[in-house]
């Protein structure tokens, strides 16, 4: 600071100030972050959703929405592909050497515990979570790409069983690969944790009755801390983990949101709620803050998940249209 | 080949990332002058030549054109046909800092490191003719006897070689292996912390300058050849080193000559070795500011950079875009019938709202006149331009400098003002010839003034803009136009193939430009003092300009008397000039006390936009020795909020109304 800086005016920043430094915050995220996928055009059509509706001047909920838009955390492709690296090494190999080594009396001989640990994942499937369609399961395949894996360590959640006719017209299930001992569960993001505990409820359930000690893991790249908590909780247990664990800050729209940490003049937080949940009422009225109100600002390459703020991936319908900013694929 | 029209044209923008084929490619000339930029340099004259620039002036982009690989490129590669056809042969040698900073030691250094230096800097010279010569010598086309050529140069040596060359690549690998033990010897002498020690082999000069008459003697076609030293990035040479490069240019002898190139503030000595006596300038060597050249001939430099940026939009396959005028592709505000089109730049005017400049001005009249509601209600009322903004504020910007004296001249001067004002938007230019007068020459100022009052970044648009932006630098341009490339892109507009780049796409663009001029020159020593003085004159011109009555219109210069001001400042002054955030005037300013001739400086245009400050030469202010040392002296810096102060109070409260305890900078 110089000294004639106490000679400056100390004029108010004006909104038309706040909005053309998010407007240039924009332009560089579009084209550092976000490859490309909101140019202004694309900015100004979401940016006309926000009319007045939730009670404000189109100007100052505009104005929110695109401070909410500067604050989107965009996961490309590039960060997707580290962050799959990052998930299986940090959250799988490393710990399977540790237990190999432990099982070892602590061995120090990289030849052995390499021998031991190619064993155990030779013994290893991982598995998608969802449906083929779905997103956890897209991963899989960069996944393999990312960490240089066998085709032959994947399965399909339907190939985990095998059902044979008896001769009394009953239906006998059993395990595909009886001698698979860890079952990996891959998944983008884990929100709420319901997509967890509904396959904790259903094909984990099924697993452990027929291979009570199977080791099962739930990982993801990103989690909510109580999303990931939950699925700590349920058959997935502790071995449960995620590269990021979001805590509450993440919530954008809560009390101890971090994007009010540092928000620009004539960024008020209440406001800021109010339009997001008024129109997130208006898109899904039953989650407006997003599924399990998880308030995220994340997106991926692939897709945007559900979790995250309505108004940024919504469509609407004919009687309510709504540009999305960044579209979800919905599971149908 | 076409590339995709993705690309930013203006992407690549320094000569040291070009492939010699891409210089000779993107090579423009100046239009009108004989010999083109080449002449410039004119590398077939015998006097040696300090070539001189901003940073991205080109100067690496003129040395590389003229050595010998883009010689060769424009005679289908044949390097001695190129050398006949041009009467000289260049020989690019960048002064990398790698290399050089091995060798530098600080002042006062002993005449150990100085020869040192001397003799590999010169091995290295001839290292690199050598290569050249060699190049030379494989052309179909020239006779060369290359075994009496190898020979002589070995004479030239002090110390024959213990295996003694016999052809060209024999001697070169002798060249190459002597330079390679001497970095070897240096390298590990630092690391050892002792002197390197080796044999010294020739003599001064005798490699540099000896070679070259050899070849003239060898090589009979080449005898009318003048072969040139292009020694790139002077400014990475210590002081001791250039002292050797000094006495290099005294001692020329020959066929062969130097051309130094560098920053303006590149050389930090004229001494030469030994007694120490300066080279002389006129005498011994010529100077040439290339960008100072190029802004003194502004006709040539706008046609310069439109042939550049027709070879750029060419290169990447905007082939339509490169081959028309490149002025209808940038929009401009449009100036017709008094600015009204900058209505739709400004946000829409609200019912029952007094427009920015009207709420300020009514609050001025209440504080200074003190006058009552309904007469301000009136007062307003009458400056009032319905649907026409830049001449309602150009009235209320008339009323402030005529500022009236009491109540009946406050209402009388606003119907006078406000019916020229209506009268020119009626047309009648007669009725409103004193407005008329004014906004010819405050125009810029007005609009500058009108985009603040309504907090909008003052637009900067125009091709035009933009080569008077770039102060004679192409670097600049290209950097402008990159990022208002990138801008309209983000835009969702179709930079070159259709429509226009709009106004707020090049102005986005620009401010870009000039937050990296600003950011990417950082001086080294005294950096911070030297930002932190231009700073102060570039808000001291801002707040001049949205002050209630300009003094100068479209400032954008100041005069100081130099030699009245402290050392610091004139040292400010000059790292200041050397980093192009001012450029120095020649034709400097008559003071108006005194009559003498005091210095002009402008401030870089590049960094107009960033204080949104005007482009164009026009208003000067006069700074006395006082504030010029407050802002430019680190010193005197304390003194500087009292001075500006009372600077700034004559110009932005109402005449004739009590001082403001508290005048602001804008």
């Amino acid at each position: 600071m110089t000294d004639i800086d106490d000679l400056w005016a100390a004029e108010e920043e004006t909104p038309e100030q706040t909005w053309e430094m998010l407007r240039v915050r924009i332009t560089v995220l579009n084209e550092r972050v976000w490859e490309n996928r909101n140019h202004w055009p694309q900015v100004e059509a979401w940016l006309a959703n926000f009319d007045g509706r939730a009670g404000f001047d189109p100007e100052v909920e505009q104005l929110h929405a695109l401070f909410l838009l500067s604050q989107f955390l965009f996961i490309g492709s590039a960060e997707t592909r580290v962050l799959l690296q990052s998930v299986y090494r940090d959250l799988f190999l490393i710990p399977l050497i540790q237990e190999v080594r432990t099982t070892l009396g602590g061995c120090r001989d990289t030849q052995i515990v390499e021998t031991a640990v190619n064993e155990a994942l030779a013994k290893t499937r991982f598995l998608g979570v969802g449906n083929p369609s779905e997103s956890g399961v897209h991963l899989l395949y960069y996944f393999r790409q990312e960490n240089r894996l066998s085709k032959s360590l994947f399965l399909d959640s339907a190939a985990v069983f095998t059902s044979t006719l008896n001769e009394d017209g009953k239906v006998s299930r059993a395990l595909a690969h009886p001698d698979v001992e860890r079952y990996i569960f891959v998944d983008d993001v884990c929100g709420s944790g319901d997509t967890a505990v509904k396959y904790s409820d259903g094909i984990v359930t099924e697993l452990l009755a027929l291979k009570p000690d199977a080791k099962l893991h739930y990982l993801a790249m990103f989690a909510t801390r109580q999303g990931i908590e939950k699925v700590r909780s349920t058959k997935f247990g502790a071995g449960s983990a995620a590269v990021f664990e979001l805590d509450d800050s993440y919530r954008c729209l809560s009390a101890g949101a971090r994007i009010l940490l540092d928000a620009p003049p004539h960024i008020n937080a209440t406001t800021l709620e109010k339009v997001a949940m008024s129109y997130g009422a208006m898109l899904r009225p039953g989650f407006p803050g997003g599924w399990g109100d998880n308030q995220l600002l994340l997106g991926f390459q692939h897709n945007t998940p559900d979790n995250t703020l309505p108004i940024m991936w919504a469509e609407g319908d004919a009687s309510r249209p709504w540009t999305p900013a960044f579209k979800r694929y919905a599971k149908l | 080949m076409s590339r995709s029209s993705h690309e930013n044209p203006f992407d690549l923008n320094k000569a040291s990332d070009f492939t010699d084929q891409e210089i000779a490619e993107q090579w423009v000339d100046l239009a009108n002058a004989a010999g083109g930029l080449v002449d410039i340099l004119n590398p077939k004259s015998r006097m040696p030549m300090l070539l001189l620039g901003g940073k991205g002036s080109g100067k690496t982009h003129l040395m590389r054109y003229c050595s010998a690989p883009v010689q060769a490129a424009r005679y289908s590669g044949d390097v001695a046909r190129a050398a006949i056809a041009d009467g000289y042969l260049g020989i690019y040698v960048p002064l990398d800092a790698l290399n050089t900073d091995k060798f530098a030691r600080e002042d006062p250094v002993e005449d150990h490191w100085s020869l040192v230096f001397a003799h590999y800097f010169e091995l290295w010279l001839a290292t690199a003719l050598l290569a050249t010569i060699r190049d030379c010598a494989r052309s179909q086309s020239l006779a060369f006897r290359e075994p009496e050529f190898v020979a002589a140069v070995v004479e030239l040596f002090d110390i024959e070689p213990a295996v003694v060359p016999s052809n060209l690549n024999e001697l070169l690998d002798h060249f190459t292996r002597t330079r390679k033990n001497i970095d070897s010897v240096v390298n590990n002498s630092r690391l050892r912390g002792e002197r390197p020690l080796f044999d010294i082999t020739f003599s001064a000069g005798r490699l540099a300058f000896g070679i070259p008459e050899l070849v003239s003697r060898h090589a009979p076609d080449l005898r009318d050849v003048l072969f040139v030293y292009l020694i790139d990035e002077v400014e990475n040479l210590t002081a001791d080193q250039q002292r050797f490069l000094n006495s290099l240019i005294r001692y020329r002898r020959g066929s062969a000559t130097i051309r130094v190139g560098g920053r303006l503030y590149g050389m930090k000595t004229f001494e030469t070795t030994g007694s120490g006596e300066p080279i002389r300038r006129g005498a011994e060597y010529e100077r040439v500011v290339l960008d100072e050249l190029l802004r003194e001939q502004p006709e040539q430099y706008d046609g310069l950079v439109r042939s550049l940026v027709a070879k750029r939009l060419e290169r990447v396959g905007y082939a339509a875009a490169a081959q028309t005028a490149i002025d209808p592709y940038f929009e401009k505000l449009d100036n017709r019938h008094y600015w009204r089109s900058v209505d739709r730049h400004l946000p829409k005017p609200k019912e029952n709202q007094l427009a920015p400049y009207h709420r300020k001005l009514a609050i001025d009249l209440k504080s200074n006149l003190d006058l009552d509601e309904p007469t301000i209600t009136t007062i307003i009322d009458a400056l009032q331009v319905p649907n026409h903004r830049f001449l309602e504020k150009a009235a209320a910007f008339q009323y402030r400098k005529s500022w009236p004296a009491d109540l009946d001249g406050a209402v009388s001067l606003a119907f006078e003002v406000g019916n020229q004002a209506r009268a020119l938007d009626q047309g009648d230019r007669n009725a409103g010839s004193d407005l008329a007068n004014l906004i010819s020459y405050f125009s810029s100022d007005i609009l500058a003034q009108l985009f603040h009052d309504y907090a909008r970044r003052l637009p900067y648009a125009g091709f035009d803009t933009m080569v008077e932006l770039s102060q004679g630098i192409t670097r600049n341009l290209l950097v402008n136009l990159k990022h208002i490339f990138r801008r309209s892109r983000f835009a969702g507009e179709e930079p070159f193939i259709s429509g226009v780049i709009s106004i707020k796409s090049q102005s986005d663009g620009v401010r870009d430009g000039a937050s990296w001029f600003w950011e990417d020159a950082q001086p080294p020593s005294g950096g911070l003092q030297v930002r932190d003085a231009v700073e102060s004159i570039a808000v001291l011109f801002r707040t001049v300009r949205l002050s209630h009555s300009p003094s100068e219109c479209a400032l954008c210069a100041f005069s100081v008397p130099l030699e009245a001001l402290s050392e610091n400042s004139r040292r400010t002054l000059s790292v200041a000039e050397n980093w192009s955030y001012l450029v120095k005037l020649q034709e400097g300013r008559r003071n108006k006390n005194s009559k003498r001739i005091d210095a002009l400086y402008q401030l870089g245009p590049m960094l107009a936009p960033r204080w949104e400050v005007s482009e164009h030469r026009r208003g000067t202010i006069e700074l006395q020795q006082d504030l010029a040392n407050a802002i430019l002296d680190p010193d005197h810096r304390a003194e500087l909020p009292n001075l500006m102060k009372k600077r700034l109070t004559r110009l932005i409260a109402p005449s004739g109304s009590s001082l403001p305890a508290n005048p602001r900078l804008i």
